[in-house]
């Protein structure tokens, strides 16, 4: 399997995802939990598009009921990250790949598997990010070994430190986005 | 948890001429924020510990008992007191094994926000022993509502560890745009950075925190602590801007307002707001971290108190933050070097990747190079930071007046007694007078990872 370091800090040029952005500056992990799966006290935020529509999401952002705090969101600011959220998971869409992670709290490496339903893609890559403020931990990209299964990819990715990653996976052209924390 | 609106002495308390308190270093289970359970200690029970106030001239007289695991002392950061109730292990009393009992009597002086902490080496402070101590000042001028606010980071133990050998794979969590987010250089290695697992205000995290109550009209007076040991922290109250009076307890040249506060390790502020309309805002504590939210705190009128409050965004852009040199008004052409006796230069070295060194001239504690003074003494103190992070370097004992800032003097020189020396070249000279009591007074970096990794020397009041 493809291993690789992740050591180089990179400066993110620009953000691919205003929601994701929004989301990182206002720290909504510290109460739905690191991976957006909620905690004793707070909901859950992965999966939110299968409860809430997206303006739903929106009105709760930007009339929120205490203890969530009014951040002072703008109806497109809240729209984006209502986006953002609903894709946490990847999605409604039925062609989405599904993403699953070994072990289950990983602390130096993590074993990525795809699962593609549809057309099996030709390549499969990936990067990790870490956001810290303007700067990210960024990895080289990561690329995909095929298995017997070709809808089934797989790859490993090494972390040089603990903390709320993404992994951003690319095929087809097409990019999905998932959280994955380490050492916790 | 610890509640902290600070109640005004009962005349029986004022009418006396001493204040006796009792502290017990207790270990005790503690769950800071949901799902977080660590073994912790704190004092009678409580992190941070109840808040211990006197009127300036009252004397004080603490008994203190060790029953935790660890060896403890308690020092009274920031108080010019006789050398023996300094509490400092190895240098003015044994550290207490438990069971073991130590009783601090004297008169805190200066006035002003102080604390008290742990001081014997054994990472008591990142265990939980710290708490406020107050010493009302009778010129200070009356708030409606006072306030205590304690910041503070519950480590995760290993991390500790590993920090300490310079191996942490632990991120920075300082918040976006800060200086120390800007000074990041590709291929940075973090080496001595401790995961935290909370952070929390007055030792619990949002939506447990305890609520401000204040009124429409009230004049509010923020006593507020960094007791944590490593981060510095940057605190913001959404929709005010915040008036600081007093940096480390003492009287700043010049009341002056702030969007927020940089705090570091160890450093307290007085900060005033006014409630002009109804409302519901948030107190923050910001950083990168995806817990950030945990540390805030709800500032609500009663008809708003389940109102959603009004937060602060965790990025710094935009932000007018509180410097040392916005604080100073400014630079000036030179440093007033009247009457200066004694002159000491440091450079602030180590903290390589794998290394546990954070070195003073090249040495660690004990090795490190002295100050010997003699009583009278007016003393220039410079350091220099070689290394990657900033180190909050405090002096005990004494008050000192920060004078320059990477070579700038300073237009009004700041009454501390930690202070800030930034990452990557930066300068900062303190001068105080060695007109305290005799003894052996330690000088080091606040931050305990550095602190227990040698960053650290003493002034020594030469005899006769």
């Amino acid at each position: 399997m493809p291993f690789h370091a992740v050591l180089t800090l990179a400066i993110l040029v620009a953000d691919a995802n205003t929601g994701a952005k929004l989301v990182a500056q206002n720290g909504c992990q510290a109460c739905h939990g690191t991976t957006f799966r909620g905690t004793t006290q707070f909901p859950a935020l992965y999966g939110i598009e299968h409860r809430l529509s997206r303006a739903q999401i929106a009105a709760a952002l930007t009339s929120p009921k205490a203890p969530m705090p009014n951040y002072g969101f703008s109806t497109t600011q809240a729209s984006d990250i209502a986006d953002y959220l609903s894709g946490l998971d990847g999605g409604m869409s039925a062609d989405q790949p599904v993403v699953t992670f070994a072990p289950a709290h990983p602390v130096n490496y993590a074993d990525v598997t795809v699962r593609f339903r549809g057309a099996a893609p030709r390549k499969v890559t990936a990067v990790a990010s870490m956001s810290m403020g303007s700067m990210a931990m960024k990895s080289p990209p990561v690329t995909f070994a095929p298995t017997a299964d070709p809808h089934v990819y797989k790859a490993r990715i090494a972390f040089a430190m603990s903390g709320a990653w993404t992994i951003h996976i690319v095929y087809d052209g097409k990019t999905i986005d998932r959280p994955l924390v380490i050492g916790q | 948890m610890s509640a902290l609106a600070l109640a005004q002495l009962p005349e029986r308390v004022l009418a006396s001429d001493i204040v006796s308190y009792r502290l017990l270093a207790t270990p005790m289970r503690y769950s800071p924020a949901p799902g977080v359970v660590v073994d912790a200690i704190g004092y009678n029970g409580s992190i941070p510990g109840p808040v211990l106030r006197v009127r300036h001239g009252q004397r004080v007289r603490v008994e203190y008992v060790n029953h935790s695991s660890i060896a403890t002392t308690t020092h009274w950061h920031g108080m010019a007191l006789p050398n023996a109730m300094d509490g400092a292990a190895g240098v003015t009393q044994p550290a207490l094994l438990r069971g073991q009992r130590f009783v601090y009597e004297y008169t805190p002086d200066p006035p002003g926000t102080r604390w008290y902490h742990d001081h014997a080496g054994q990472m008591g402070v990142l265990r939980g022993l710290f708490g406020m101590f107050i010493v009302e000042d009778p010129r200070d001028e009356p708030a409606d509502v006072e306030f205590g606010v304690i910041f503070h980071d519950v480590p995760d133990f290993a991390s500790v560890q590993a920090a300490m050998s310079g191996r942490s794979h632990a991120p920075m969590i300082d918040p976006m745009d800060s200086p120390e987010m800007r000074a990041m250089k590709p291929n940075d290695k973090m080496g001595d950075e401790v995961r935290y697992l909370a952070h929390c205000i007055n030792g619990a995290t949002y939506p447990n925190t305890k609520r401000l109550a204040v009124k429409v009209g009230d004049r509010v007076r923020l006593r507020i602590l960094n007791a944590g040991a490593t981060q510095t922290r940057y605190v913001r109250l959404a929709g005010h801007r915040l008036r600081v009076t007093h940096a480390d307890g003492n009287p700043v040249p010049v009341p002056m307002e702030f969007d927020a506060l940089r705090i570091g390790v160890a450093e307290r502020y007085d900060a005033w707001f006014e409630v002009t309309k109804p409302g519901a805002w948030l107190l923050q504590g910001l950083s990168s971290d995806p817990l950030a939210f945990q540390q805030a705190m709800v500032v609500a009128t009663p008809d708003m108190e389940n109102a959603a409050p009004l937060s602060s965004s965790q990025s710094l852009e935009g932000v007018d933050y509180l410097t040392y040199e916005k604080l100073a008004r400014g630079v000036t052409s030179a440093v007033d070097e009247r009457g200066i006796t004694t002159r000491k230069a440091y450079t602030l070295g180590g903290g390589a990747w794998d290394s546990s060194r954070w070195t003073l001239n090249g040495a660690t504690w004990p090795n490190t190079p002295k100050i010997a003074v003699h009583r009278g003494d007016r003393v220039y103190v410079h350091f220099k930071n070689t290394t990657d992070m900033d180190h909050p370097m405090h002096l005990h004992g004494h008050v000192f007046r920060v004078v320059e800032i990477d070579g700038k003097p300073l237009a009004r020189p700041l009454d501390k007694d930690v202070s800030l020396v930034a990452a990557n070249g930066g300068t900062l000279a303190w001068i105080f007078d060695a007109n305290g009591f005799p003894g052996r007074w330690l000088l080091h970096c606040h931050n305990e990872i550095h602190m227990m990794d040698g960053m650290m020397t003493e002034v020594d009041y030469i005899p006769g």
